[in-house]
């Protein structure tokens, strides 16, 4: 009986530790996959899934078709140095490793994404859907200070099937967005733009 | 005798009349061709008919394994007939010959130097990539297939013409290949372009052939994807079966990668648009070369009959000869498509004025058209060769304006374009982003001078010279921009950020008549009486769409606060600004001139105005009184911190600093005292840190905060005498403001109702005679730095109490 309990005692503590130890530990420092999650809003509520196959074929698996294909390149074109990195992450910016004042500015979370999530959805009709690929994880430094840093594609289908994508940073903590890029040039034809009426006219 | 001389006449009246009746048959033939040859209204096709009646049989069993057709233009070009129904047999207009696609079983194609498929068609539908296990790629003509397979023989024949060109340009222009570079000029495009595959992108082109979005095209760069869809009331009109759009579309994707041939070479993460508001000079621009590619591929001066002209009247020309445009344009000095009169010109409406990219960017493919006829003509080019020569142009051209690396080129030190003094470069790219962006952004002005300074150096340099033999004067050049009204600088800025005098010779120009500059005095709220000095825009329904749009576009680039709610609660629509709304705002600026101004920017953006916190007034708006709290200038100036001092790092060095726009009024008895925002909430009971719209970390802009992405408005142009509402009256004639004419601000819930702000904007426009150089000093272009200060700039008081 004794045996049994400390057996259990043993298992349970153990639990304890993988979730709130080492689970924790792979969250906050989890790689970017490749893969796009799916956010849509429902009853007010935002909900996350993987995209289905009609879904994935549409924004395509871009990492499978990198992995997919052999390197190849003319011998004469001298290969890339490979990037620097610090706690797994690409390092933009100068980071100075030999500093005893080295000090992050955040904290990554594992909440980062969701709260991306809901900020970008808010303003947004039900009807709207928001893909997010998480492309690469960064650290932004300048000497002694840094930053955790995501970065991302967002991608967004209106009802009217509309597709307007960007590039952005997000805060690791916060989910915060830090900036955007390379934003969709978009050509609508029949639809006329948006026009603003001020409410003092 | 007689006889004779009668026989001798008859036989020579014989003659005379087989010759008359020889004459004549020739003649109505030649009548019957030159009928013919045109495009005929009446419905039937006219043109030649390829393949009989039916068309051509375009089944795989008539072509070769890696053979297929395309349409070599679109059907209104190939039938002859501009009314085509929209489910006409397009394979009446395929020929017998066949082209080469791909011995892959899928569409993909491959480029120089990289290591995967450079580019690649899809269809866009739930399904994988189209395979043709037999690689014969011949399709009926109303068939998905099909379309992927246009498509993607369009692309591959764009891709490598780029490909081959830049190649050129590379290893025979602008490097020696055996060894040190040997050029005489200092290229844009930098010496890792290859090894750091920085002459396209690390993942495929992609092309969405048959995308089933309505009347929708586009150009995602951040998935590197370009779209065609279809007609939404002729769903038969597909847009990829007309090679134009194709054309256009690839071209964006082209500009990116020519913006960005730089910081992809350096390993700079962000990149660079080319255009970021729904209007505004960059984004026309892209447009503009968008719509050249079209003539660079086909030769012909017109885009899009078929998907655009046929049912929704959006073709455009691409020269001031083609039968859409107004009479009166021309292609000579006088009637040329000149800015800025014609920036808000639609060829298919000419009575209206419209503010829009792509009207605004025919002035840009109408010069690109005119300058490969100079090349024609004064280097004796073919259309091959001077088109290739207007495409190395923009490749320099581009390369140096899009630079995050704010070198301009490998043999520059940083600092010289786009700011930095700022040795990080994730930091110094962050602020030639700004730059870019919204201090000093791609504008008629910036890109007419670059590209005009690049045909000098390139085009223009007896040492070597490139238009075969002969060099293009800098005479020519300058003649040539200011036909189009784009003559708009003083001088080359061939020494860019580098102080005048020092470095290289600053080449002034001689050849300005058109080409109009004004003083920017004559921008200012309107004056008139009983006008209002701005427009606000709070109404719930409006603002929760802008924002809707703002945020899914990707514009906004940093987080909207936590206290403006999804549903807008505090949005009450009464054209007053009140605590917890969302808020926009467009001054209502006047030209007070005989001459018209373009590109209007109104910038709420953090500047240097302040020292010690506190507002100088010393630059030239005298705001606000010494007694209204305004810093003291009484000692420290010239110095890092001082009023007369611009920061070089945008507020990043000791002592400097950058401070947001808006000022709050503090009266307190009889003194009156502009306090910034965190100075102002400590004297609030009860407004903590935390309560600020950005957080305890965002004090400065605790109260009014306008939004990063959208602190920046912009007006095409303003007529003589005129308001935006004055000169741009769209359909309806009434006053109606796109999004991009708009500021957008928040307000802090806990704003004291009745607190009086002051926000000290600033103007400009880009035809403007002291906004850009500078006239004290041999009219030098200001250096980067000063885009962070007052002098390029008019300051715009907005002033406003907000209310309950």
């Amino acid at each position: 009986m004794k045996k049994m309990a400390f057996i259990l005692s043993v298992i349970f503590v153990a639990l304890l530790v993988w979730r709130f130890g080492f689970t924790d530990y792979f969250k906050t420092t989890q790689a970017p996959d490749g893969r796009w999650k799916v956010y849509e809003k429902q009853a007010d509520q935002l909900s996350k899934r993987s995209p289905t196959a009609e879904e994935e074929h549409f924004l395509g698996s871009m990492a499978d078709d990198k992995a997919a294909q052999p390197e190849r390149r003319p011998a004469s074109i001298p290969t890339k140095s490979p990037e620097e990195t610090f706690e797994k992450r690409k390092i933009v910016g100068t980071l100075n490793r030999q500093s005893l004042d080295l000090r992050p500015l955040n904290e990554p979370s594992a909440d980062w994404e969701q709260s991306l999530a809901e900020e970008m959805m808010k303003f947004q009709s039900p009807e709207t859907k928001l893909f997010i690929k998480h492309d690469e994880q960064i650290v932004l430094a300048s000497e002694k200070l840094y930053r955790y840093v995501e970065e991302v594609t967002l991608t967004y289908q209106k009802e009217d099937g509309e597709i307007t994508s960007f590039k952005a940073w997000i805060d690791s903590e916060n989910g915060q967005l830090l900036n955007t890029w390379s934003r969709t040039i978009v050509h609508n034809f029949r639809k006329p733009a948006q026009k603003y009426r001020p409410s003092n006219l | 005798m007689k006889r004779r001389e009668m026989d001798i006449f008859s036989f020579t009246k014989k003659k005379n009349s087989f010759q008359k009746r020889v004459s004549l048959f020739v003649s109505l033939i030649a009548i019957l061709a030159l009928t013919t040859s045109c495009i005929s209204d009446s419905g039937k096709p006219t043109g030649r008919v390829r393949g009989g009646a039916t068309g051509v049989n375009n089944d795989p069993s008539t072509v070769a394994p890696g053979f297929g057709r395309i349409l070599e233009d679109n059907p209104i070009i190939l039938s002859g007939n501009k009314n085509l129904t929209p489910d006409t047999n397009l394979a009446l207009y395929l020929t017998s010959r066949t082209e080469y696609i791909t011995d892959r079983q899928f569409l993909e194609g491959e480029c120089f130097s990289l290591p995967t498929i450079c580019f690649e068609v899809k269809k866009d539908e739930p399904s994988n990539k189209f395979q043709s296990p037999s690689t014969k790629w011949a399709y009926p003509t109303n068939s998905s297939e099909f379309l992927q397979v246009n498509t993607f023989g369009h692309m591959k024949r764009m891709i490598n013409r780029y490909n081959d060109n830049l190649r050129s340009i590379y290893f025979n222009k602008t490097f020696s290949a055996s060894g040190p570079s040997t050029i005489n000029y200092r290229t844009a495009i930098p010496g890792t372009l290859y090894t750091n595959q920085a002459h396209w992108r690390t993942t495929p082109l992609v092309a969405l052939a048959d995308s089933r979005v309505k009347d929708n095209a586009f150009f995602s760069p951040a998935t590197f994807t370009i779209s065609m869809g279809e007609d939404s009331v002729f769903t038969n009109l597909k847009f990829s079966q007309d090679p134009t759009v194709v054309y256009h579309e690839i071209a964006h994707a082209f500009n990116m990668v020519k913006m960005n041939y730089r910081n992809q070479a350096a390993g700079v993460t962000i990149k660079t648009d080319l255009g970021y508001l729904f209007y505004d000079e960059a984004g026309a621009i892209n447009e503009g070369i968008a719509d050249y590619y079209s003539y660079l591929m086909n030769g012909r001066t017109h885009f899009g009959e078929w998907a655009l002209g046929r049912f929704i009247r959006q073709s455009r020309p691409l020269k001031e000869n083609d039968q859409l445009h107004a009479p009166g344009i021309s292609a000579t000095r006088e009637g040329r498509l000149s800015y800025p009169a014609f920036l808000s010109y639609d060829p298919n409406r000419p009575t209206g004025s419209f503010e829009d990219i792509h009207y605004a960017g025919q002035i840009i493919s109408h010069y690109l058209v005119a300058l490969t006829e100079m090349f024609k003509k004064e280097c004796s080019m073919s259309h091959r060769e001077a088109t290739d020569s207007v495409q190395y142009l923009m490749m320099e051209t581009l390369a140096e304006l899009g630079d995050l690396t704010s070198r301009g080129s490998d043999h520059n030190a940083t600092g010289q374009v786009n700011l930095n003094a700022n040795l990080n470069l994730a930091i110094s790219s962050l602020n030639s982003l700004e730059w870019i962006r919204t201090a000093k952004p791609l504008s008629y002005r910036s890109f007419a001078q670059t590209i005009a300074k690049n045909q000098l150096k390139i085009f223009g340099d007896p040492l070597i010279p490139r238009c075969k033999g002969k060099v293009i004067q800098q005479d020519t050049i300058e003649r040539l921009l200011d036909d189009y009204g784009l003559l708009l600088f003083r001088t080359y800025n061939t020494n860019r950020n580098s102080i005048a005098g020092e470095g290289n010779i600053n080449t002034s120009i001689s050849n300005r008549v058109k080409s109009e500059l004004v003083s920017k005095n004559v921008l200012k709220l309107d004056p008139r009486e009983g006008r209002a000095q701005a427009f606000v825009f709070d109404d719930r329904q409006d603002m929760v769409q802008a924002l809707e749009s703002l945020t899914s576009s990707g514009q906004i680039t940093e987080s909207i606060s936590n206290q403006i709610e999804s549903d807008l609660p505090f949005n009450n629509g009464n054209a007053r600004i009140s605590p917890g709304e969302f808020v926009g705002v467009a001054l209502n600026l006047y030209n007070d001139s005989n001459s018209a101004i373009a590109g209007v920017e109104i910038l709420a953006n953090d500047w240097d105005h302040t020292k010690n916190g506190k507002m100088c007034n010393n630059l030239g708006d005298s705001f606000p009184l010494d007694s209204e709290g305004a810093a003291d200038l009484s000692a420290g100036e010239g110095a890092p911190g001082a009023c007369d001092y611009i920061t070089r790092d945008n507020g990043r060095e000791a002592q400097e600093e950058i401070a947001p726009v808006c000022f709050i009024q503090d009266i307190t008895g009889n003194t009156t005292e502009w306090v910034n925002q965190q100075v102002y909430r400590t004297r609030i009971p009860g407004i903590e840190p935390n309560d600020c719209l950005g957080g305890d970390q965002k004090q400065k802009s605790c109260f009014i905060r306008f939004l990063k992405g959208v602190d920046k408005a912009t007006i095409s142009k303003l007529n003589p005498k005129k308001t935006y509402a004055e000169t741009i009256t769209g359909t309806s004639g009434t006053a109606e403001f796109n999004i991009s004419n708009i500021l957008f601000m928040e307000v802090n819930k806990k704003t004291p109702p009745g607190t009086t702000f002051n926000c000290r904007l600033r103007v400009r426009f880009t035809n403007c005679d002291d906004c850009w150089h500078d006239s004290t000093n041999n009219n030098d272009d200001y250096q980067d730095y000063e885009f962070a200060g007052n002098r390029p700039f008019k300051i715009i008081n907005f002033r406003f109490t907000v209310i309950d």
